[in-house]
């Protein structure tokens, strides 16, 4: 996968007041053993899933329930439908488990089955952008309360504005920009080409952009 | 001068420019300000966490998920040949039997109960000794004679559809013109 050099090579910024953005290094890439045991493991649950285990399959929603959880919020931005998408999304696992083929990791076969769930409610439903838990609890001692409230004000910003994508280009800015997956890998959930999902995400950034720039 | 494009931008912004962009990025400002704009975004988007639900939340899901998988129809997991269970195999079954019994009617007609003989085939005198007095029709009869309908049908003698056409066509122009007299001839006989 050419594009694997990406994830490593994501660099965590640190912002100063005035947006003005330094590079403070890279983002650790997982080890590739540790990547290998992990696919290894999550092979060998699903072995033991289809041979009629049904611990192994509550061994595999307890590895990735967060990331689906993620995922899901992500989508809809609120606890209860993302708990509820999540759910959707291990039964469906659990219903097409038969189907995996193992040529990619169970963690994206599971993106892929999640992306799917969400895209479905959202495309059905239009999310509540705003979220029950924005508000953050802000330490007066080290924290100017103003600026809690002026972030909180942004995040809800940001948050409205990656509501208001199109579908696609959120799917692809939640997975690479939260989940660090390869331009590949987002290929392969979204059934589209590496520059098809570059051409997404430009875009994705590009509208919220301007939908940012709308915000009063 | 051509500015980057799109997926160029992009690596840019992730760092992954290759050569060409590079030195493009050193001279192009126009392209410089956009890397730059694209970045604020990201960082932006980046800064929206999920907010961490309660401890309890994990193992209330794996509950959740757990007990709606037990509530499933079949309970287990759908195995690769699941499509070949009794539910979907019988609605089959029967479209196909159904099907069969339409093509068979259709290409035979109209059926007919093979108990009621129709008014003309009770008239029709016996073939065999109809035929007494042609030479062919005596041969025929001498091998036939003694073989009814079901060891015939036993033997594997069956008429099928469309068997008697081809056999008319297969015929000489003589051998038709024959069968036409003989025809005739039983079909005053059976006149009357």
């Amino acid at each position: 996968m050419g594009d694997e050099s990406a994830v490593g090579l994501w660099a965590s910024f640190a912002v100063a007041p005035g947006w003005k953005l330094k590079v403070i290094g890279s983002k650790p890439a997982a080890a590739p053993a540790a990547i290998d045991d992990e696919r290894s493991d999550d092979a060998s649950l699903v072995t033991r899933c289809l041979q009629g285990e049904r611990d192994a399959f509550d061994a595999i929603v307890e590895r990735h329930r967060r990331a689906v959880y993620q995922v899901c919020y992500r989508f809809v931005n609120n606890h209860e439908d993302a708990s509820d998408l999540s759910q959707e999304t291990f039964v469906r696992a659990w219903r097409g488990l038969s189907r995996f083929k193992g040529n990619a990791a169970l963690s994206t076969w599971l993106y892929r089955i999640a992306v799917n769930v969400c895209l479905n409610r959202v495309s059905a439903k239009k999310p509540e952008t705003e979220p029950i838990e924005t508000d953050r609890f802000v330490d007066t001692q080290t924290e100017d309360p103003g600026a809690g409230v002026l972030r909180d004000e942004r995040a809800a910003a940001v948050r409205r504005a990656i509501a208001a994508l199109p579908e696609k280009q959120r799917a692809t800015l939640v997975l690479r920009a939260y989940h660090d997956l390869s331009h590949q890998q987002i290929a392969d959930i979204l059934g589209s080409s590496v520059g098809a999902v570059k051409a997404n995400f430009f875009h994705a950034l590009n509208n919220l952009k301007k939908i940012l720039g709308r915000e009063p | 001068m051509t500015h980057l494009t799109p997926a160029e931008l992009v690596d840019a912004v992730e760092h992954t420019t290759g050569a060409v962009p590079h030195s493009h990025l050193a001279a192009c400002e126009t392209c410089r300000n956009e890397v730059a704009r694209l970045r604020d975004v990201l960082f932006a988007s980046r800064e929206i966490e999920v907010p961490e639900p309660s401890p309890l939340f994990w193992d209330h899901l794996s509950s959740r998920v757990r007990t709606a998988i037990a509530d499933m129809p079949a309970g287990r997991i759908p195995s690769r040949a699941a499509w070949l269970q009794w539910k979907v195999l019988a609605p089959l079954g029967a479209l196909a039997l159904l099907v069969l019994v339409l093509a068979t009617v259709m290409t035979r007609g109209p059926l007919t109960s093979p108990l009621e003989p129709t008014p003309q085939s009770a008239n029709y005198p016996n073939p065999a000794s109809a035929a007494s007095g042609d030479r062919d029709w005596e041969v025929v009869s001498e091998i036939v004679g003694s073989v009814d309908l079901d060891q015939a049908h036993e033997a594997g003698i069956v008429v099928g559809p469309g068997d008697v056409d081809r056999a008319a066509l297969e015929l000489s122009a003589a051998e038709q013109q024959e069968l036409m007299r003989l025809l005739k001839t039983e079909m005053e006989k059976a006149g009357g």
